[in-house]
C-alpha cells in the first residue's frame, strides 16, 4: 500500500509539471504566467493590487501572484473580482477593468494547471508612482497639498464629519490635468470631499472646536476680533456670483483613484476666486487607535489642454412620485433644531423625506440641464449602504432618451466615476436624468438597520443622493458652473 | 510627504475667458397641460402665459402660489422629455423605462395630466410649428384650466 501511494506521489510529482508546461486555455492561448496571464493580471489587478493601495496584497509578479492563484480563480469566477457594475448593455466605458468570459477561462485553465510560470521572462511591470499615487503614468504629483496636522481616531470614537480649512497655496487660476485625494488611513476614512471657499466676512482660521462639543483643533474658522467690515467690501468677498460657482476640487471616496481628465482637457483650480480649501473629514473607528493626513496630488495640464472639464449638478429633483418644492426657508434656529432631530448633514438633500423603515423601493430623481452644446464625458453616482440602483438618462431636444449608465447593483466599497470611452455629443437643450432607488429592507444585505428611518447626511447610517457628470463644452462657452 | 516641487508654471485662463452666454434659456411657463394622440402621444401646453428665463433650482412654495394665480395666456409650446411627469404607466410606456424600471419602482409623478393647469420649467427650444419645452419640472396647479 506504501509503495502505491509513493508511485502515485511520483507521478504527480513527474506529471504537475509537464501539465504545467502544456497548459492551454480553452482558445489554446499558452495559460502560463508569463505567456499572459500576468499581463492580464498586471492590466487589470494591478491598479489597486500594489503596495499602498486598497486590496489587501500585491500582485505585481509571479512570486507575488502564485500564492493568491487559487482565490483569483474563486473571485473572478463569481466575478467579485475586478469589481465593475455597470449594466453592459448600456454604454461602454473605458476605465471598465472587467474580464470577458474568454480571460476568464483563461486564468481558471492556468490556476487549473498548476498556476505555472511558464517559459521566458514575465511581463514588464507598468510604472507605478513610488509614493503610491495612481495616475496611470506613473507620474508624481506635480504638487501636493498636505493636510498639515495629523488627525487622531480613537479606537472606538463616532465622530460627525466635519470641516477643517487650510490656505489655497496658489495665487491664481491653474489648470490641472489629474488631481487625487488620499486618505492617509484606508481603513480609518470613511470619506473626504474637498471644496475651493472663501471664508465667510468676519471670519479668519484659528483654534476652536471641530465641531459642536469636539476637540479642539486649528484650521477652524473663528471670529476675526480685527475684523472690520468697511475694509471688507473687496470684489472677492461680496461677489455672490463667485460664491455660487462653488468650487468642487476633489474627494477621497472608496474605490477611487486620481481623476485624469483624457487628453487635450484640463480642469481648472479657481484660485483667481478661492482663497482656501475647505476639507469635509470623515472618520470612522477601526477598534485601535489611528491618525490621517490626507492630501490632494495636483498634476498640471499640459500646454495642449485647452477644452475645460465642468461638473454638472442636478438641481431639480421628484421623489416618491412627488415634486420637490422648497418650504420658506427655516431661521437660523429652525435650523439648528432640525438638525439635531434629523440629523440633516451639509445642507445636502434637505428636500428629501427619511426613507421609511423597510421601505425596499424608496426612490429619487434629479435633473439637470445642458444650456450648450456639449460632450458627456463621465458619470459618478455616490450612495451610502441603502443604495440599490442607479440609471442615467440623456433626454435630447427632440424627445428621444438614451440611457446612458445603469448600476444596478450599487456597492458603497466601490464607488466609480464611470468614464465613457466614446463620449457623447449632448445638443443644447438637453436634460440628463439621474434615477436612483435606495433599499432599506431586510433584503438589503448592507442595511445595518432595516427598522430604522433613513435620514440625509454624510454619515453613513443615513444616506445621500450625490450625482455629478463631468462635461467639456466648447471653448467659447467653457463658462461652466 | 512633503509638497513636490513645482514643475510648470500656471497659465491664467481667465483672460481667454469670455462671457458665458447660453445657446438655450430655461424657463417657466403656465398653461393647459394637452395630450395629443400617437405613439408615443405628444403633450402640449396651450393657453400658456410666455415663457419666462429662469434657473436651475426648485420652485419655492411662494413661487407656485404666485403662478397658481396667474391668467393663463395664448402661447403654445409642445412638451418633451415627459416620462418622469407621467403617471407610473405612461412612464413605462416611454423610451427604455420599462427596461429598468417596474410599475412598484417607477418614480412618475402624475402631475402632467391632460386638462389640468399646470406650472412647468425646462430649456425651451426653438422649433416648428411650436416651440418645445425639455421639461425639468412639473408642478400641478389645479384640476381645471378654467
Amino acid at each position: 500500500m506504501k509503495n502505491i501511494a509513493l508511485v502515485a506521489l511520483l507521478i504527480a510529482v513527474i506529471a504537475v509539471p509537464v501539465l504545467a508546461a502544456n497548459a492551454k486555455d480553452v482558445t489554446g492561448h499558452d495559460a502560463t504566467y508569463n505567456g499572459g496571464v500576468g499581463q492580464l493580471l498586471l492590466d487589470n489587478c494591478a491598479g489597486c493590487h500594489r503596495a499602498n493601495q486598497i486590496a489587501p496584497m500585491s500582485l505585481l509578479s509571479y512570486g507575488e501572484t502564485r500564492p493568491w492563484a487559487r482565490a483569483i480563480k474563486s473571485a473572478i469566477v463569481k466575478k467579485e473580482m475586478p469589481p465593475w457594475f455597470a449594466d453592459p448593455r448600456y454604454g461602454k466605458f473605458r476605465n471598465d477593468k472587467s474580464l470577458s468570459q474568454e480571460q476568464i477561462d483563461t486564468i481558471v485553465a492556468w490556476v487549473d494547471a498548476g498556476a505555472p510560470e511558464g517559459e521566458g521572462t514575465g511581463p514588464e511591470v507598468p510604472l507605478f508612482s513610488a509614493e503610491g499615487w495612481s495616475h496611470p503614468s506613473g507620474r508624481e504629483p506635480d504638487y501636493v497639498i498636505e493636510f498639515p496636522i495629523d488627525w487622531h481616531v480613537g479606537a472606538m470614537e463616532e465622530a460627525p464629519n466635519f470641516n477643517l480649512y487650510t490656505p489655497l497655496p496658489f495665487d491664481e487660476e491653474i489648470r490641472v490635468e489629474a488631481m487625487e485625494v488620499r486618505s492617509g488611513n484606508i481603513a480609518a476614512t470613511h470619506h473626504i470631499t474637498t471644496r475651493l471657499v472663501n471664508l465667510p466676512s468676519g471670519k479668519k482660521l484659528g483654534r476652536g472646536a471641530a465641531w459642536p462639543g469636539g476637540p479642539l483643533t486649528d484650521y477652524v474658522p473663528v471670529d476675526d476680533p480685527d475684523f472690520d467690515p468697511e475694509a471688507d467690501k473687496t470684489e472677492r468677498s461680496s461677489d455672490a456670483a463667485t460664491r455660487a460657482r462653488g468650487g468642487g476640487f476633489g474627494a477621497y471616496i472608496p474605490g477611487t483613484a486620481a481623476r485624469v481628465t483624457p487628453s487635450g482637457q484640463m480642469r481648472k483650480i479657481r484660485a483667481d476666486l478661492f482663497d482656501y480649501v475647505v476639507w469635509n473629514l470623515h472618520y470612522q473607528a477601526t477598534g485601535q487607535e489611528e491618525t490621517a493626513r490626507p492630501e490632494i496630488g495636483i498634476w498640471y495640464a499640459k500646454d495642449d489642454a485647452t477644452t475645460v472639464a465642468e461638473t454638472m449638478v442636478m438641481r431639480e429633483y421628484t421623489s416618491e412620485g412627488k415634486q420637490l418644492i422648497a418650504p420658506p426657508p427655516l431661521t437660523p434656529a429652525e435650523r439648528a433644531a432640525l438638525r439635531k432631530t434629523r440629523q440633516i448633514g451639509q445642507g445636502l438633500n434637505p428636500l428629501l423625506d427619511p426613507i421609511p423603515p423597510g421601505d425596499a423601493d424608496w426612490t429619487v430623481t434629479g435633473i439637470g440641464a445642458f444650456q450648450n452644446d456639449a460632450v458627456l464625458q463621465s458619470l459618478l453616482v455616490h450612495a451610502h449602504v441603502r443604495g440599490e440602483d442607479f440609471t442615467y438618462v440623456l433626454t435630447y431636444p427632440d424627445g428621444r432618451e438614451q440611457v446612458v449608465l445603469r448600476v444596478p447593483n450599487y456597492d458603497f466599497d466601490w464607488q466609480f466615476r464611470y468614464e465613457l470611452d466614446e463620449p457623447i455629443e449632448v445638443p443644447a437643450g438637453s436634460t440628463l436624468k439621474m434615477i436612483a432607488r435606495y433599499d432599506n429592507s431586510p433584503d438589503n444585505p448592507l442595511n445595518p438597520a432595516p427598522h430604522k428611518e433613513v435620514y440625509w447626511s454624510e454619515q453613513s447610517w443615513d444616506d445621500m443622493f450625490l450625482t455629478t457628470a463631468s462635461y467639456t463644452e466648447d471653448a467659447g462657452n467653457a463658462g461652466g458652473e | 510627504m512633503a509638497a513636490a516641487a513645482v514643475v510648470v508654471l500656471p497659465l491664467s485662463l481667465a483672460a481667454q475667458e469670455k462671457e458665458k452666454k447660453n445657446q438655450v434659456e430655461i424657463v417657466k411657463a403656465v398653461g393647459c397641460a394637452e395630450s395629443a394622440a400617437g405613439n408615443p402621444p405628444s403633450w402640449w401646453l396651450k393657453r400658456a402665459t410666455e415663457t419666462e428665463v429662469t434657473r436651475q433650482g426648485v420652485f419655492t412654495q411662494p413661487q407656485v402660489d404666485e403662478a397658481m394665480a396667474l391668467e393663463l395666456g395664448g402661447a403654445e409650446y409642445q412638451l418633451v422629455g415627459v416620462a418622469d411627469f407621467l403617471d407610473a404607466d405612461g412612464l413605462l410606456a416611454w423610451g427604455q423605462r420599462a427596461e429598468f424600471t417596474t410599475r412598484e419602482q417607477a418614480n412618475a409623478t402624475g402631475e402632467l395630466r391632460a386638462g389640468h393647469k399646470v406650472l412647468v420649467k425646462g430649456l425651451r427650444i426653438e422649433a416648428e410649428p411650436a416651440p418645445r419645452i425639455n421639461l425639468m419640472v412639473v408642478v400641478g396647479l389645479a384640476e381645471s384650466c378654467e
